[in-house]
């Protein structure tokens, strides 16, 4: 394996999720840079129902058969137990712990007032809870040794809003929350938690798509499809890679977006209309007032092509799958 | 108001958030509390809402590290999926009539955030990704939004005027927001958008990468500490 200089060389990185689409490209990309993987994949459908082959296998035999370090682990995240777990074997297995990517997540869609409870639960406890898990257990060592990153799979779904998915919109806004809440408790500490926001080719974006083609203009379609053609998972994993690394110690808490050769910088929810009453608010002044002071500065309703309305560039060609 | 609004309240029967159904009632609305096991049969024959409150659990106060995981998932199972149901049931009970408003009340602590408040913090933030996930499904008949605030009396009664506002007539062209509001203050709040953006033809590796943040560090938003965002 050619190790490129990059400041991972020698870190241990758990990445959940970590046998197919982005996770699996993240991990052969950081092993290909020097750290040390502990690979965990339950081995699932996108829906998070069906077992598969041993994905988590796979990808380690791939990562050693090239001279990189990885173990396997196929726990679910969905359980409370597995986050501890998963620190434990890779601090049995490596020594030491310095990155956690939380990756791992499925898609169940249906329109809101249609979606099946269990449908709900199923995503929000894999998407969230199993990234709260997880973060909760590797914070322990992080805040013993006084350093740490944390990097989490948020989606422009959550951010700016998708149909049909109200279930994974929730879970994905959640996770910025869970990544505010570790810059902000743990960043005095010396640990980094950062979002990644990707555009990207995988079975859950295919799924996505096809559900919601009837939805889009011709044109919309079509620079959904050059987006998603201009954006394969090896484009994604340097961004997120970097995420992870000494190398992003001025990032904390921020929200990065990566699509093809493009890097965005997202805002946080933040403020930007303000409106003060000395005596008291009344339904009759919101009646009379609210909607001039408020209505040029509503979020438009609008969906990730209302936002994205052009078709990236392509990225680099994939050197590391 | 033309006539009383009908607003169901999905609060705890006591606890701090409850007094947010006596404000709703105190202002005019008639009121239906119902808890997280509601069921259809649960809303009267005939009775359409105008409006849901859903309010959250009392979330633990610690350092993410510190918190009690247990504690973590029990909240997070009885906030979050009382959330989702609630707003099911009356939302299929609105599609029937004439549609109404959904609005999600989260603490201030949460959204956009404070030290020692994650639970309140990943809690709020999927609250409001679930109140924008409605308003896009719903959008010709139900609107949702998010509201932040704190459980005292000023902010309640401010809540109250707010919400009712929201759920009548004059509120149907808001949708899928986001605000916080107290005694003395109503903040609209900007939803996280792309800022900036950069392309690399060659593809990104660690040193372009880390001088694009660089020329980005100007721009960077900072993280609110005391229940504020600065951008």
């Amino acid at each position: 394996m050619t190790l490129s200089p990059s400041t991972l060389a020698g870190k241990v990185a758990i990445v959940t999720g970590g046998g197919g689409g982005i996770g699996r490209a993240v991990c052969l990309h950081m092993a290909r840079l020097g750290a040390r993987i502990l690979v965990n994949d339950l081995g699932v459908s996108v829906a998070g129902d069906q077992s598969s082959a041993k994905a988590a296998d796979v990808v380690v035999d791939a990562i050693r058969a090239a001279g990189g370090e990885a173990v396997a682990n196929t726990l679910s995240v969905t359980e409370k137990a597995s986050g501890r777990a998963m620190v434990e074997q890779a601090l049995d297995s490596f020594g030491r712990l310095d990155i956690v990517i939380n990756n791992a997540g499925i898609i169940r869609m249906g329109a809101y007032d249609e979606m099946p409870e269990a449908d709900w639960q199923g995503v929000l406890r894999t998407n969230l809870y199993g990234a709260v898990h997880l973060s909760h257990a590797a914070a322990q060592v992080f805040v013993k040794q006084g350093s740490g990153a944390f990097v989490h799979m948020s989606s422009a779904g959550g951010l700016i809003g998708s149909t049909r998915q109200t279930n994974y919109g929730a879970a994905k806004l959640g996770i910025v929350g869970l990544s505010q809440t570790l810059a902000r408790d743990l960043g005095p500490l010396g640990i980094r938690s950062n979002c990644i926001v990707p555009s990207s080719t995988s079975r859950m974006t295919e799924l996505t798509d096809n559900a919601r083609k009837h939805l889009m203009t011709p044109e919309a379609l079509e620079n959904l499809r050059r987006a998603r053609a201009a954006s394969v998972p090896e484009h994604m994993a340097p961004v997120i890679a970097f995420l992870a690394s000494p190398a992003a110690a001025a990032l904390n808490g921020q929200i990065i977006g990566a699509r093809g050769g493009e890097l965005y910088l997202y805002g946080h929810p933040s403020p930007v209309r303000g409106l003060s009453s000395r005596s008291g608010w009344s339904h009759q002044w919101f009646e009379e007032n609210l909607a001039a002071a408020w209505t040029p500065f509503l979020t438009p309703l609008e969906v990730i092509t209302d936002v994205f309305t052009w078709a990236p560039v392509p990225g680099a060609a994939p050197s590391d799958s | 108001m033309s006539h009383k609004l009908r607003i169901v309240v999905g609060a705890a029967p006591s606890g701090p958030w409850s007094a947010l159904a006596d404000r709703l009632e105190a202002a005019g609305a008639e009121i239906l509390r119902l808890g997280p096991d509601a069921q259809p049969s649960d809303l009267p024959a005939g009775w359409f809402p105008d409006g849901l409150v859903a309010t959250p659990v009392e979330h633990q106060r610690a350092r993410f590290d510190r918190i009690d995981l247990d504690r973590w998932e029990a909240d997070a199972d009885e906030e979050l999926n009382a959330r989702f149901r609630l707003g099911q049931l009356v939302a299929r009970r609105m599609l029937e009539g004439n549609g109404g408003s959904i609005v999600h009340v989260v603490p201030a602590q949460g959204l956009p955030g404070a030290p020692q408040q994650g639970e309140a913090a990943i809690l709020g933030y999927a609250a409001a990704g679930l109140s924008r996930g409605i308003a896009l499904d719903l959008r010709d008949k139900v609107r949702a939004n998010t509201l932040a605030l704190e459980p005292d009396a000023g902010s309640l009664e401010a809540a109250a005027a707010l919400i009712l506002l929201l759920c009548g007539p004059k509120g149907r062209g808001i949708s899928g927001q986001i605000a916080a509001i107290d005694a003395a203050e109503l903040h609209l709040f900007a939803q996280s958008r792309p800022l900036r953006v950069a392309h690399r033809d060659g593809g990104w590796d660690e040193p372009s990468l880390a001088a694009q943040v660089a020329r980005w560090s100007a721009y960077l938003p900072g993280l609110a500490a005391g229940g504020e965002a600065r951008q």
